[in-house]
């Protein structure tokens, strides 16, 4: 087996850890990573092991001579556009050969490129999933229209409280938002209250994490599954409480029927 | 009505979850067939944690089928597809009788919202293992075989070539 030098490992393992990190940031799978950089390492000649956690990537190259890196994960967002493109890209690499720093340049471009959907379009599928998801649960147009105030304006709120707030205390108050609005329209209109709080907050659970979850627990990533276990059901806590603090406290002032 | 409904949530959560343009269609038909099949369900009487459990093994067994066709992860399509069938307004009728002192109403639907919940993970835990360790290998080889029944007839016109053919399906099978 051939030796390589230092510099070789080097470049190998800051191109695996970047691939990684990218697929993992925007909300890959623990699973999927970690074959990614196995599989990239591979084909580039080189022995590799990899530990993927959802915060963190270590991967080591070679044997012998051996490089070791790790890169934390801090901030995830959801980016499945970014996850596929990555995606694509590393099965590339298995099957074509391409130059190491054209695949770098490819994999930092994947990385810092602008959302393909904009502000507005984001702001605009909030009000459709609030509009709809209340129409769904049987609510009428003055509900549903009531739910798409309620979730644009959470999504204001939390565009701006941005990433300060741990995800717990956001979402409870986007929920505690949208109870208030629920509450209130029962009471100067009699709205139905489920239609305008669960229609608001529906497109707020945390799907990815679940699905995720499952299935890195299938592939025997027990420590990763878990971790997105925790994650979703932390999110599902946040909002449920939220809503369960908004509805005792009418129930304090007074109101009841809230159903 | 409700198809549209459905259809535009599913579209639109998909692009809350940034999925690629070209399989944003795609992930919202999934959803709308889980959506369907979780309402017909529980049209005909079927308890809310078992037509959970069905949908959400459908949107993931057809999640990990198209995932191979348009080449991308399996995750990118399910998605969408689970986030309705999610016991929303179950959690939060068992939020509003706990608030209103209706406790054993209140234990018994927050019960049936968390079995909902159970439902969805082994409905989906179900269908990624087979698909993982029956299903994907099961393909792999009928695409094998499809490919070895093509490669013979090719190569036995050009007479002589068919022998190098033969033996490595046979020792594939």
């Amino acid at each position: 087996m051939a030796r390589w030098t230092r510099r070789e490992l080097n470049d190998g393992a800051a191109f695996c850890l970047e691939i990684g990190s990218g697929l993992l940031e925007n909300g890959g799978e623990t699973s999927r990573v970690e074959e990614t950089i196995r599989l990239a390492g591979e084909s580039m000649g080189f022995t590799v092991d990899a530990m993927v956690m959802p915060t963190a990537v270590m991967v080591t190259f070679g044997n012998g001579e051996v490089v070791t890196r790790i890169a934390r994960i801090r901030q995830r967002v959801i980016n499945l556009d970014k996850v596929a493109k990555l995606n694509s890209l590393s099965r590339e690499i298995h099957e074509t050969s391409i130059k190491l720093s054209v695949l770098r340049d490819r994999v930092r471009d994947i990385r810092s490129a602008p959302s393909t959907y904009t502000s507005p379009h984001q702001m605009l599928a909030t009000a459709t999933a609030c509009g709809s998801f209340s129409v769904l649960l049987g609510g009428g147009a003055p509900e549903a229209a009531l739910s798409i105030v309620a979730g644009v304006l959470g999504r204001f709120f939390l565009d701006l409280v941005g990433s300060e707030f741990p995800s717990f205390l956001s979402l409870f108050s986007v929920a505690f938002l949208s109870t208030v609005f629920g509450v209130l329209g029962h009471k100067l209109w009699g709205l139905g209250v489920e239609q305008v709080v669960v229609g608001s907050l529906m497109h707020r659970m945390p799907g990815l994490a679940i699905v995720s979850a499952v299935r890195d627990l299938m592939s025997g990533e027990l420590i990763a599954g878990l971790a997105r276990a925790a994650e979703a059901a932390l999110a599902t806590l946040g909002m449920a409480s939220g809503v369960l603090a908004c509805l005792a406290f009418s129930y304090r002032l007074g109101m009841s029927g809230l159903l | 009505m409700n198809v549209l409904m459905i259809l535009l949530a599913s579209l639109s959560t998909g692009v809350l979850f940034s999925l690629p343009r070209a399989s944003l269609f795609t992930a919202s038909i999934v959803a709308v067939g889980g959506y369907l099949l979780n309402s017909s369900l529980l049209g005909i009487g079927v308890t809310q944690q078992e037509a959970a459990f069905a949908a959400s093994f459908a949107v993931s067994m057809l999640a990990e089928l198209l995932a191979k066709e348009f080449k991308v992860p399996a995750l990118v399509l399910a998605v969408p597809g689970i986030i309705p069938l999610v016991p929303g307004s179950t959690a939060y009728r068992a939020t509003t009788y706990l608030v209103e002192n209706e406790q054993s109403l209140g234990t018994e639907t927050a019960m049936r919202a968390s079995l909902t919940a159970v439902g969805i993970a082994s409905g989906l835990l179900l269908a990624s293992a087979l698909s993982r360790r029956v299903i994907k290998p099961m393909l792999a080889r009928l695409a094998q075989r499809d490919e070895d029944a093509d490669s013979p007839g090719e190569k036995a016109s050009e007479s002589g070539e068919s022998m190098s053919a033969t033996p490595r399906s046979a020792e594939e099978e």
